[in-house]
């Protein structure tokens, strides 16, 4: 990782640390409202990859009625590049939890889960009918769906991937 | 890869579990006395596997058991396959909970929450197994459609119940049910590897080479029917340009000149014509063009504006998804926060996180630029309808012009003759590039000619037919059992069974065993005395295994033994009466050495075969034997012990 300021411009804002930082906050938000448990680290790891990229996002059910291991059979095209995906969102990751935990938005309970205190603010105007609002929604399903999809290995490895 | 049984589980509803771990690659005996739940070790299997109707324990024991599960090996790997029982009275239940990892631990009943289907398990299995994308291969003339083998068609070699094991009649386990004997026909060919794993795709090939042939023929006889009459065709249309006026009626013709001839007549166009009587008709032609030019050029240049137009839109959009992301840096909490601190590893930073500060900045850049889009925007809109207004305007002219030219055109007889002529003209210029196009086709396709194509299509096809062909396959199947057979003939010879000394084979038309005599072929069900058929059923099921496991088919390396002795007492009383404790075998009229015999092979193939082959074997009988012994899975269910636990029963 170099310099935040010193990224491309696009890749910079984009995939700026307080956007990733807030999906993943969304991702623990949705786990902890399932399950009442704080997520796990490697899940988080899951995030940006899935919610991140369109086809991937746009292909995820509406309702969690529908069970992650069920879809996943369903849906083997997601697997392709995911691995790739999630090593090169790695980095971006580890940056937003560290980012998210400085200011509070995450933090890391005493079983070893991650959880989302409250916060404040919880809105933004600029973030109507954009894809950035999109991707929240998603990453708040993803939490919940992962509550109840199983163990994180069992998780992991429905999508090809080892810890 | 295959898999075999680590561990059965079964929780009640207080959240107790009960465990049966199993030996891998190796022989696991279960003995005890009637109605224990021995039997039902096949079923808890098959509904944990993904079958979803629910045969287990009918009766007194529904209800007390909530949830089954099952672990198993897949190398290094180990999967956990958990089911509750179907809720009241429902005979079926689909809902499962899966886990994998390098291991796996049964979790607590609270912790047991669905979280996967019978057909994503069964879909996932399949995949682990390696079974690829096959198909059946059906018989011309069948009615039913070819379908992919599964998990679920493996399940015919794993299981031998009871009443299945000694039976003259079947041999695999659910043949009798209905359409089970064909599907297991159909799906047999594959399992062995009779098949090709790529069939599917040789088949789909087969079908885009195919089309592209009939394509290629096509282009071959339009070709061959244009250039047919050779030269006679070739004088007739340099003759008829000649007529039309497009080369000059004295240009000598000879078969060297013809070809260069003939495609100077394709390129002939309308400009190039030297026709009768210009004047007013040919000006006002000329302005058609010249407007018709404006026309294009102005419309041009409105796709170019809207491009334009949209690319911007496209920005502002971009610009707008950033400013979101970037935004959102004011939901934090951003006070206490010291961009230098790893809050994880309580160290400093090599790279800080960025400050407010710093997003704040290229959000206030972003913003600016988004603005001076908004202000571009409606001097280019004003700029396109001008655009448009002149579109208009020239198709007005245009339209004024072409009207002239039509009046000009009938007031005018001599342009009629001018029209004609052109007409004529075009045709023969036409015929002329089809002519010079088709010889170029036959000669010249891309350096190869259109025949050589054909011919390697042609092969190429041949070949695939051939490796589809069904002969083809009848043949593998027959080597491929001959080496079955002579393995089943060893073994006959093992269980010193009747025919012994005379080869013995698996016949999958009719899925039975038979023993070629001198005299006659004898089939399993001919043959006399439940020992035979016993030993028919397990040399034949060991031998595919055998074959299975050297081969890495996709079947799971492991099979269940109902009561395999029962046929070694005089009675089946005598033999139901047996608890499981009592070793000597002799005093209830048993054939012990034949007991022995059998459990010898059983060790001798495991071992033969380790770590990859697993027998499960449920008994009544047990035997003085260290092996034996050490196969036990656990004490004899007797006194109180069986599968379920008494505590349970009472509580």
């Amino acid at each position: 990782m170099i310099q935040w300021k010193e990224r491309p411009v696009e890749v910079a804002n984009l995939l700026n640390p307080a956007f990733c930082a807030l999906l993943l906050r969304q991702a623990a938000l949705g786990y902890q409202k399932q399950i009442e448990q704080g997520i796990d680290l490697p899940l988080l790891f899951l995030v940006l990859p899935l919610v991140l990229h369109k086809t991937t996002r746009e292909s995820l059910p509406k309702t969690s009625v529908t069970r992650l291991h069920v879809w996943v059979q369903q849906h083997q095209e997601v697997r392709v590049g995911l691995t790739q995906r999630t090593n090169a969102l790695q980095p971006y990751t580890r940056e937003s939890i560290i980012y998210a935990m400085q200011r509070n938005a995450l933090s890391i309970t005493t079983e070893g889960g991650i959880i989302a205190p409250k916060m404040k603010k919880s809105n933004v105007d600029s973030l109507v009918d954009t894809e950035a609002s999109q991707c929240l929604d998603k990453a708040l399903f993803l939490g919940r769906w992962f509550a109840s999809a199983g163990s994180t290995v069992s998780v992991m490895s429905m999508f090809g991937l080892r810890i | 890869m295959s898999f075999q049984i680590k561990t059965i589980a079964l929780y009640n509803a207080a959240g107790d579990i009960r465990t049966l771990d199993f030996k891998i690659g190796g022989v696991n005996i279960i003995t005890g006395k009637s109605r224990t739940g021995k039997s039902s070790i096949i079923e808890i299997l098959d509904y944990c596997l993904g079958r979803s109707t629910f045969n287990v324990f009918e009766g007194v024991n529904r209800g007390i058991v909530t949830w089954y599960a099952v672990i198993l090996q897949i190398g290094d790997m180990q999967a956990l396959i958990a089911k509750p029982a179907p809720e009241g009275l429902a005979t079926s239940q689909s809902k499962v909970y899966w886990e994998t990892g390098s291991n796996v631990n049964l979790p607590e009943l609270k912790n047991l929450e669905p979280n996967s289907n019978d057909d994503a398990v069964v879909a996932n299995l399949s995949g682990l197994l390696g079974l690829g994308l096959n198909k059946t291969v059906i018989a011309e003339g069948r009615t039913t459609t070819p379908f992919e083998a599964t998990l679920k068609h493996t399940k015919f070699y794993l299981f031998q119940e009871q009443n299945l094991i000694a039976n003259k009649r079947q041999l695999f386990w659910r043949q009798a049910d209905p359409f089970m004997s064909q599907s297991i026909k159909d799906t047999l060919p594959y399992f062995l590897g009779a098949i090709q794993e790529d069939r599917l795709l040789l088949e789909h090939e087969l079908k885009e080479l195919s089309r592209s042939l009939r394509q290629l023929q096509q282009k071959q006889r339009e070709a061959l029917a244009v250039v047919s009459e050779k030269t006679q065709g070739a004088r007739t249309l340099i003759a008829e340009a000649q007529a039309a006026g497009i080369i000059d009626p004295d240009t000598e013709v000879n078969d060297e000149n013809m070809i260069e001839l003939l495609r100077g007549i394709a390129s002939w166009s309308p400009n190039q014509f030297t026709g009768p009587d210009r004047g007013r008709l040919e000006e006002e032609q000329k302005q058609m063009h010249s407007l018709r030019t404006q026309l294009r050029k102005k419309a041009q240049d409105i796709v170019e504006v809207e491009n334009f137009q949209r690319e911007s839109s496209n920005f502002s959009y971009e610009v707008k998804e950033q400013v979101a992301r970037l935004e959102v840096a004011n939901l934090f909490n951003h006070s206490n926060s010291n961009e230098q601190y790893c809050p994880i590893c309580e160290s400093s930073l090599e790279i800080p996180t960025p400050s407010l500060e710093q997003l704040n900045n290229s959000l206030i850049k972003l913003r600016a630029n988004l603005e001076s889009v908004r202000h571009e925007k409606p001097r280019v809109d004003e700029h396109l309808i001008r655009l448009r207004n002149d579109l208009e305007e020239i198709r007005r002219e245009y339209r004024a012009s072409e009207e002239r030219f039509i009046a000009l055109n009938k007031e005018q007889d001599t342009s009629q003759q001018f029209r004609d002529a052109q007409l004529i003209a075009a045709r023969v210029a036409g015929r002329a590039s089809l002519y010079i196009e088709s010889i170029n086709t036959l000669v010249t396709d891309q350096g190869k000619s259109l025949n050589d194509k054909i011919e390697a299509r042609k092969l190429k096809i041949n070949q695939i037919l051939k490796g589809l062909e069904l002969e083809e396959i009848e043949d593998v199947i027959t080597s491929i059992l001959s080496i079955v057979s002579s393995q089943m003939t060893k073994w006959a010879d093992h269980l010193n069974l009747e025919h012994k000394g005379f080869p013995y084979r698996l016949d999958i038309k009719k899925l039975t065993v038979v023993a070629d005599t001198p005299d006659r072929p004898i089939v399993m069900e001919r043959m006399g005395s439940g020992e035979n058929h016993l030993g028919c059923h397990l040399i034949a099921l060991l031998s595919l295994h055998k074959y299975f496991i050297s081969k890495k088919r996709p079947v799971p390396s492991f099979i269940v033994l109902d009561q395999p002795t029962q046929v070694y007492f005089p009675s089946s009383v005598t033999y139901k009466a047996l608890d499981g404790t009592n070793k000597d075998l002799g005093t209830q009229g048993a054939d012990e050495l034949a007991v022995r015999r059998m459990f010898e092979l059983l060790f001798d193939v495991c071992d033969d075969l380790f770590p990859n082959f697993q027998i499960i074997v449920t008994e009544h009988a047990n035997l003085d034997d260290e092996r034996f012994q050490e196969a036990l899975v656990e004490d004899p269910w007797t006194d109180g012990k069986a599968l379920i636990p008494e505590s349970w029963l009472t509580s």
